[in-house]
């Protein structure tokens, strides 16, 4: 029984000293202030709270709640955006950065409220260096923007599975998407960044803190320190932290050929234990695994072929690509094709240059691995019209148990199992692997989308209680995470209040 | 030099009184450091109050709920070997894992290894190479601790391919406070150790960095780290007896090459190349006076040898070649080193001369260090010059040159330093030359005069880098406060973590960072 006391109350006394209609004009006065200081720093025209825009920010292609900001705010420098935050910061008013077009799993939604602050159109690649591999860009630089930069100077930069094309390369990296390429050395791939913190100090990591970019005497590749590892804090922390204006990054050799092979097999155990051997050979480049309702969505060229499509693909196919660098491609090549056929042949297997039931996969990958996807509707839209995506590390060997249990989700549910993708990325030469299930959805049809987010939710729960890491703390899996390490759950809130005293950065992301 | 009143009763009553002594016979063994013998002078001040041995992650929790209680301080400890973990002040106990020196799990799928503290890397690479997996072995020598040089910066001599700083997986934290704060994968349902990155912040983000917290913020009991394949031996293949010893890999998968070059700018080029092109397992710098130590059965030797042998070996690159899958990956990096070779302008040490001889143990050294011990035996200590900063193989250069060697020379001149002014380092690639670091090793005389100078020369080039507008790294403790101010105060951000984590300043307190900077 609770001992405190209920609050008195005087009955008789008015609620509200201050007449109903005063209230309101005063709440408009407000935020006719607020627009006004914003205005001040960022310009008229770069400020916006009209209806329309900030429903366009109020939800995204996630089932996550919607949150309408109050200001959408589109800063045109990093000075402007310290000053933006300082004010923020003043008035406890949340701040939520943005640099991608399209945003998919709710961490950039206003919960709060507040403002966002759309980097979007931050589109500067301020520089590549060919020596170093690596090229400094600002948050809005999207794949296929940097692509064409770099590859006239033999470089690419490190991508994840075709992605869409107003993808964010900055947010890839810092949210630790996973790359294509599993080699261990390209794994951490961002060197130094620059951060406005909540107090609106700017913070820059690695061997770029000891100086701006146009003052530094270093390359600002050293990702370490100073101190501690900012990068590894930074590293998917949805922007609870600050606001990363830019990052170096790495960009690795653009190899002048390459080979592609496409194992297909039955059943996707096979495919595990020959991946994770070719992994430990440190062979190729890209290695990832498909099975057919991923790989019809992609290589359709319309939604009304997938379904025709996918009866004729195998089950699971691992696509497979060796790069010749500069010096002696074909002879690199010829080297990793042969240690690479001899391990198919230990493991029986099969892989071959062209997927016999739809040989123009070949052609599409030789032009895209590199590449955003060049459809109309992206691959994941494509069947239903959106994807509720569940994504997890886990390790190569217990990624069986985990199709099970997402088989067994979706049979109670009463979801066609045969419609959800599968995707195996090893991570760091087959240490560990990232695995995604997409589950198509229409995003239309309300009773669906209810149905779906009942099935994300629960299959979130099974996968989790069998050991999936959702590192990529996104919606509720936040909860389930900090559900078993309270420890993990209170260090991070002490890290976020000294950082960010006032909870302005993006509040309510990542349980903080 | 006491412990508060009740203070050893209780650890001894915890861990049981043949884990706990205060015997000055044995505490003024942990006072002494050889690096920092200049500055705290074996004066008997910094003997520690008590040490204590804890079996277990339980026993370290006690140890630091019952430090927080009575109001005494801790320090963590691996292997002993870097100045953090001398005590600096009193009523401070060392907390030594002895007893904690099992691996506790080999995993050959997902390649990683569990250990305790006190695992080195000796024990554990002895045991991986059964199971076909190495990892990149501290350059400090295997004799160190695996979790102490991981959370110090996880260094290794196969860092061009198996990275820098990238080894940690999932850990169990002691915090101060003495709850058991678990990292990565350990935090997920089934406590896997698979994985170094969580949901949520990225706390590991505060257990690594230039060096770590140096056992500022709690204890690490238990870490995974990273495993990499190995096509070798399953026994290190060494023959002979220190000095003079060989290690015989497989030639058709191992295979060092040593390169002379005019200069060191074409060397630098040379290594970036190796690093566009992929190849290499291993790619160092090796200065004359390394491989030389490595060489001497004795300090007369050494010096006999010195002004003819510096001579010869000048601006010599190793690259070891690793066939990871086969003899044909062993084939084709060589025709690519040797083009590259080729076109800036190396020329090899041939395996029938006189130099290769004298760094015929490189190859072994790579994979299990042994080498750096014998450094000692030049002057008496050494370390490599501080103010050195991790980024390019450009940039290792240029602070080389620009600062770290007028200083080394001017130290010579003054008869400070041993007269090693060849000026070629230990420069390292990392990461297939994503990045590099450089380090002049400098040797000096076992007294308080050479090692004042050395300490001031330390400090005088991490003031030189910041001026430059160049990054240092490895400012231990008070010097952060010579490098934050010029570093976006960092200096700032890691004490309000640490007062944070530890309010009352209990776990080494002048680290990651002291509270107040040193008075002059």
């Amino acid at each position: 029984m609770s001992t405190q006391a209920p609050a008195m109350v005087d009955y008789q006394k008015p609620l509200d000293d201050v007449p109903y209609a005063e209230q309101r004009a005063a709440r408009a006065a407000h935020h006719g202030e607020v627009k006004k200081r914003l205005e001040s720093i960022a310009g008229p025209d770069r400020v916006s709270d009209s209806p329309d825009i900030l429903a366009r920010y109020s939800s995204d292609l996630s089932l996550e709640q919607a949150g309408r900001p109050a200001f959408v705010v589109r800063p045109q420098d990093t000075a402007r955006v310290c000053e933006l935050v300082r004010f923020a910061n003043s008035l406890k008013m949340p701040v939520i950065a943005l640099s991608s077009g399209t945003h998919l799993y709710g961490a950039g939604l206003a919960r709060l409220g507040g403002m966002v602050l759309d980097l979007s159109e931050w589109k500067n690649i301020h520089a590549v260096s060919q020596r170093n591999r690596s090229v400094r860009i600002a948050p809005g630089v999207t794949y296929d923007q940097l692509q064409d930069a770099l590859e006239p100077q033999g470089l690419r930069a490190l991508i994840p599975l075709l992605p869409r094309r107003d993808q964010s390369v900055l947010s890839a990296h810092l949210e630790a998407q996973p790359m294509l390429i599993p080699e261990f050395n390209y794994s951490e791939p961002v060197y130094t960044a620059e951060i406005v913190l909540a107090s609106g100090e700017i913070f820059r990591t690695g061997a770029a803190a000891v100086a701006p970019p146009d003052q530094t005497a270093n390359d600002m590749v050293g990702p370490w320190g100073p101190g501690l590892d900012w990068n590894r804090l930074l590293t998917r922390s949805q922007g609870t932290l600050g606001v990363i204006t830019w990052a170096n990054i790495m960009a690795e050799p653009l190899p002048l050929r390459q080979k592609i092979y496409f194992t297909p097999a039955p059943a996707i155990e096979p495919l595990l234990g020959f991946t994770s051997r070719v992994q430990k050979k440190w062979l190729g480049y890209e290695c990832f695994i498909l099975n057919r309702a991923n790989l019809a969505c992609i290589l359709a060229r319309s939604p009304q072929e997938i379904d025709a499509l996918q009866q004729s693909l195998p089950a699971f196919v691992q696509v497979f690509c060796i790069g010749g660098l500069a010096r002696f491609p074909d002879e690199r090549i010829a080297w990793q094709e042969a240690d690479f056929l001899e391990t198919s042949q230990e493991c029986g297997l099969t892989p071959r240059t062209v997927l016999a039931e739809f040989p123009r996969a070949a052609r599409f990958f030789e032009k895209n691995l590199h590449r955003c996807f060049p459809g109309e509707v992206y691959w994941k839209d494509a069947r239903r019209g959106a994807s509720a995506d569940i994504f997890f590390i886990t390790t190569m060997n217990r990624v069986p148990l985990f199709i099970e249990e997402m088989q067994q989700q979706a049979a109670l549910a009463g979801y066609n199992f045969q419609d959800i993708g599968i995707y195996v990325q090893p991570i760091e030469n087959g240490r560990a692997a990232h695995l995604e299930f997409s589950l198509p959805y229409n995003p239309a049809d309300e009773r669906g989308c209810t149905r779906m987010r009942g099935l994300h939710e629960a299959a979130s729960r099974a996968l989790f209680a069998q050991g999936a890491l959702f590192t990529r703390a996104y919606g509720t899996w936040t909860q389930l995470a900090h559900g078993c390490n309270a420890a993990q759950q209170q260090t991070a809130r002490l890290i976020k209040e000294l950082l960010d005293p006032n909870n302005i950065m993006n509040p309510g992301r990542l349980g903080l | 030099m006491s412990l508060p009143n009740g203070a050893y009763e209780a650890l001894a009553n915890a861990l049981g009184a043949e884990n706990v002594c205060d015997d000055p016979a044995v505490t003024s063994g942990y006072s002494y450091m050889w690096l920092a013998y200049a500055t705290h002078a074996q004066s008997g001040r910094y003997r520690p109050a008590a040490v204590a041995l804890p079996g277990s992650t339980q026993d370290v929790q006690t140890i630091i709920l019952l430090a927080n209680r009575y109001g005494f301080n801790y320090i963590p400890v691996g292997t002993n070997l870097f100045p953090p973990n001398m005590p600096t002040r009193p009523d401070t106990i060392i907390i030594d894992p002895k007893r904690m020196n099992r691996i506790l799990e080999i995993d050959t799928e997902s390649m990683y290894a569990v250990v305790e503290p006190y695992v080195t890397y000796a024990q554990l690479q002895a045991e991986t190479m059964q199971k076909g997996l190495t990892l990149t072995v501290c350059e400090g020598g295997a004799q160190c601790s695996v979790i102490a040089n991981n959370m110090f910066q996880g260094m290794g001599g196969t860092g061009h391919k198996f990275g820098y700083n990238r080894g940690i997986l999932g850990c169990d934290w002691v915090l101060p406070n003495g709850e058991l704060l678990k990292i990565g994968s350990r935090g997920n349902a089934r406590g896997d150790w698979f994985w170094g990155d969580c949901a949520g912040l990225n706390l590991k983000g505060l257990l690594r960095g230039d060096s770590g917290h140096c056992g500022g913020l709690g204890m690490v009991t238990a870490m995974a780290v990273k495993l990499f394949p190995y096509p070798g031996p399953k026994a290190f293949p060494v023959k002979g007896a220190n000095p003079d010893f060989s290690a015989e890999f497989p030639a058709d998968r191992f295979k060092v090459n040593l390169i002379k070059f005019p200069n060191r700018e074409q060397l630098i080029d040379a290594m970036y190349e190796i690093g566009h092109a992929e190849i290499g397992v291993a790619v160092h710098e090796e200065p004359a006076s390394m491989v030389l130590a490595g060489e001497s059965p004795s300090v007369e030797h050494f010096w006999e040898h010195w002004p003819e042998f510096k001579k010869k070996w000048v601006n010599v690159l190793s690259v070891t070649l690793l066939g990871f899958s086969s003899a044909r990956q062993v084939a084709y990096e060589q025709k690519v080193l040797d083009a590259i070779v080729s076109d800036t302008g190396g020329e090899y040490i041939t395996e029938d001369s006189e130099l290769w001889s004298c760094a015929a143990c490189n190859l072994g050294e790579q994979f299990r260090t042994g080498g750096s011990n014998r450094l000692f035996r030049i002057a008496g200590d050494f370390f490599v010059m501080g103010g050195f900063g991790f980024d390019s193989l450009d940039q290792s250069l240029k602070m080389s040159k620009e600062y770290m060697w007028p200083l080394i020379l001017d130290g010579i001149e003054k008869g400070h330093l041993a007269p090693d002014d060849v000026g070629n380092d230990w420069l390292n690639s990392y990461q297939l030359g994503h990045f590099a670091e450089t380090e002049p090793l400098i040797y000096f005389e076992h007294d308080l005069a050479a090692g004042g100078a050395f300490m001031n020369g330390y400090v005088g080039t991490i003031i030189e880098a910041v001026k430059r507008k160049m990054t240092s790294s490895w400012p231990l403790g008070p010097m952060n406060y010579i490098t934050g101010p010029a570093m976006c105060n960092y200096h700032e951000l890691v004490k309000k973590i640490k007062s944070a984590l530890d309010p009352r300043l209990t776990s080494n307190p002048g680290f990651p960072v002291p509270p107040e900077p040193p008075q002059a």
